[in-house]
C-alpha cells in the first residue's frame, strides 16, 4: 500500500557555501508540488499523468526516498519515508526514466546480479532471480555489454532491475518512453501481471493509449497539484478518453516550469 | 554484517569487471610506476652522500621510493571516494543506489577494495625496486609497515570522504581535494628532506599526516631505530585519525541530508 497525504515540495534556492561554489539553475525558490493526495491499493495500478514539469518525478523520488518532502507525509506499506527510509527501500522498486541508471560497462546479468545483492538478496538468489527476470524482458539471450544494447533493451533491462527483489510497491517513471509499441504492450502486460501478484504500481507516463489499457486508475498532476483522481471511463464522458486527458492536462493556469522536474 | 560483507563484495566484483573491461589501463599503471622508479633511481645516482640523507646511509633511493609508497596510500585514500561519487552521479547510478537498502557506509567501503588492490600492487612494485635496485631494508621495520600505512591510509580516507561530501554538494568543483593532494606532495617530504625547507614550510608540513607516515616509515625502514622512534609517529596519526574520522563522516552525512532535501543528488 501506497498513501501519500498532503504533500508539498519546493525546491529551495541553493543557500550558504553551496550558492557560492556552484552555479544552479535556479536562484529561487521554485515549488514543484502543492497538497497532493494519492493512494495506491495492493494489486492496483495506478497511472500518474501530467505535462512535463507537472511535478511526477519530484513525486516519485520523494516516494523512492531520494527527496524528502518540504511538508506532507507518504507511507510505503507503513513506513514512513522519512523516518523509516531504509524499511522503505527494502519493500518498494525504482524504475527511473533515465537509462543511464545502469552500468554499461557490465553485462545486463551483472547489472542485475549487482543490484540484487545492493538489494539485500544473496549471491546464490541473485543469480538465479537475474536469470529469471532476463528470460521476462526477453533478453535472456542477448546478454552483453549494456553499451551495446539499444534504448528499448536498456529500458526492459531497468524494468527487471526494479522488480529483482518482489517489491510490494513498484514506481516507474516513464518505463516505455524508449520503447517500440510491441514492446510497450509487453511491458504493460507485464505490469498487469505483476500487480496481480498483490503489488502496487504507480507507473508515470505519457503514452495515452498505455494509460487507458494497463492503469485502474488515473491521477492527473497539473502545476503541482492533483487535478483529477479518478477511472479512465470516469474521465472520459461524453468526449472520449484522449480528448477528456487532452483537455484536463492543458488546463494548467499556472506557468509550469520546465526544470521542476529534477529540481536542478 | 553479512549482507554488508556480501555488498562490499558485488562492488569490488562489479570494479573488477568495469575497470577490467579497460585493459590498457593496468599496463599503463605498471608502466608508469616502472618509469617512476627508474627515473629515481637516476636521480639517486646524482645524490651522493647528501648530508641530509646521512640517517638513512645516505641512500637517495631508497628513501624517495618509500616516500613514493606512502605518497601512493595517500592519494588512495583522498582521491577515491569523491572520484567515485562524481563516477556514479555522471553516469546517473548514484540515485539507483541511494534507492537501495544499502547503507552508505558500505557503499564507500566497498568502492574502496578494488582501488585498495591496485595500490596493494604498486607497493610491492616498489618494494621489489628496493629489494633489487637499492641496499633492502632492515626486515624487522616491515613490523612497522602495516600500521603506519593502515593509519596514514585512515586519515586520507578522512579527508577523501570530506572531498566526497563537497562533491555531493558542488559536484566537480571540490575546493578540498586537490589543494590537500598539493601540499601534501610538497610538504610531506616525500621525494626531499623535509630538513631542507624554510623553517615555516618545515612547521608547516607538521600538519599533514603523511609527514609522519613518510617519517615513520623510513625510520622503520632504513635506520636502525627502534620503537621508540616510531612510537611518536603513530601516535600522531592515531590522533588525527581519531579527530577527522568522525567528523569526515559527520560531514557526509550532512551533505546528502542536504542534497536530499534540495534534490541535487543526481545532479553533476
Amino acid at each position: 500500500m501506497l498513501l501519500v497525504e498532503d504533500v508539498s515540495h519546493t525546491y529551495g534556492r541553493p543557500r550558504g557555501l553551496q550558492r557560492r561554489l556552484i552555479r544552479t539553475a535556479s536562484n529561487t525558490d521554485v515549488p514543484a508540488l502543492s497538497n497532493i493526495d494519492l493512494r495506491v491499493a495492493p494489486g492496483e495500478v495506478v497511472g500518474l499523468v501530467g505535462p512535463n514539469g507537472a511535478g511526477k518525478t519530484t513525486l516519485m523520488k520523494i516516494i523512492s526516498t531520494l527527496l524528502e518532502p518540504t511538508s506532507g507525509h507518504v507511507s510505503v506499506c507503513g513506513f514512513d519515508v522519512k523516518t523509516q527510509a531504509d524499511s522503505v527501500r527494502q519493500v518498494l522498486g525504482l524504475v527511473l526514466s533515465d537509462d543511464r541508471a545502469l552500468y554499461w560497462r557490465l553485462t545486463g546479468r551483472r547489472n542485475l546480479e549487482f543490484f540484487g545483492v545492493m538489494q539485500g538478496l544473496t549471491r546464490a538468489q541473485s543469480i538465479a532471480r537475474a536469470d529469471e527476470l532476463l528470460q521476462s524482458v526477453g533478453l535472456a539471450a542477448r546478454d552483453r555489454l549494456v553499451f551495446g544494447y539499444s534504448s528499448g533493451m536498456r529500458s526492459r533491462l531497468s524494468i527487471a532491475r526494479g522488480l529483482l527483489h518482489r517489491p510490494r510497491v513498484l514506481v516507474l517513471d516513464e518505463p516505455t518512453r524508449a520503447l517500440d509499441p510491441v514492446a510497450a504492450m509487453a511491458i504493460g502486460q507485464m505490469l498487469r501481471r505483476t500487480a496481480e501478484e498483490g503489488v502496487a504500481v504507480l507507473l508515470s507516463s505519457h503514452r495515452l493509449e498505455e494509460i487507458e489499457r494497463v492503469c485502474d486508475r488515473i491521477v492527473a498532476i497539473v502545476g503541482g497539484g492533483v487535478r483529477f483522481d479518478g477511472t479512465a471511463s470516469e474521465l472520459a464522458g461524453q468526449s472520449g478518453f484522449a480528448q477528456a486527458l487532452h483537455d484536463l492536462l492543458t488546463s494548467d493556469d499556472r506557468k509550469v516550469e520546465d526544470d521542476v522536474a529534477d529540481g536542478s | 554484517m553479512v549482507r554488508d560483507l556480501a555488498r562490499i563484495s558485488a562492488i569490488a566484483r562489479r570494479d573488477l569487471h568495469i575497470e577490467g573491461s579497460y585493459r590498457l589501463r593496468y599496463v599503463n599503471r605498471l608502466i608508469e610506476v616502472a618509469i617512476t622508479g627508474a627515473v629515481v633511481y637516476q636521480l639517486s645516482k646524482l645524490i651522493v652522500d647528501s648530508p641530509q640523507l646521512a640517517r638513512y646511509d645516505g641512500g637517495y633511493f631508497e628513501f624517495a621510493l618509500v616516500g613514493l609508497a606512502v605518497m601512493t596510500v595517500a592519494r588512495l585514500g583522498i582521491s577515491t571516494f569523491n572520484s567515485n561519487i562524481v563516477r556514479e552521479q555522471t553516469q546517473g547510478t548514484l540515485e539507483v543506489l541511494m534507492a537501495t537498502p544499502t547503507r552508505v557506509a558500505v557503499l564507500l567501503a566497498g568502492s574502496f577494495v578494488f582501488p585498495l588492490a591496485l595500490t596493494a600492487i604498486d607497493l610491492v612494485l616498489y618494494s621489489v625496486g628496493i629489494v633489487a635496485f637499492g641496499d633492502g631494508v632492515r626486515p624487522i621495520g616491515l613490523l612497522y609497515t602495516v600500521p603506519l600505512l593502515a593509519l596514514t591510509l585512515a586519515s586520507f580516507c578522512a579527508f577523501g570522504v570530506m572531498g566526497a561530501a563537497l562533491v555531493v554538494l558542488t559536484k566537480r568543483g571540490d575546493p578540498l581535494t586537490g589543494p590537500i593532494t598539493a601540499l601534501t606532495s610538497i610538504l610531506s617530504g616525500a621525494v626531499f628532506p623535509v630538513s631542507t625547507f624554510p623553517l615555516v614550510l618545515r612547521v608547516l608540513a607538521r600538519v599533514f599526516p603523511a609527514y609522519y607516515g613518510i617519517h615513520g616509515l623510513r625510520e622503520a625502514l632504513l635506520t636502525d631505530s627502534g620503537w621508540r622512534r616510531i612510537a611518536p609517529d603513530i601516535v600522531v596519526l592515531v590522533v588525527f585519525d581519531i579527530a577527522l574520522l568522525p567528523l569526515s563522516v559527520a560531514l557526509f552525512s550532512r551533505s546528502l541530508t542536504a542534497a536530499r532535501r534540495t534534490g541535487t543528488l543526481s545532479n553533476f
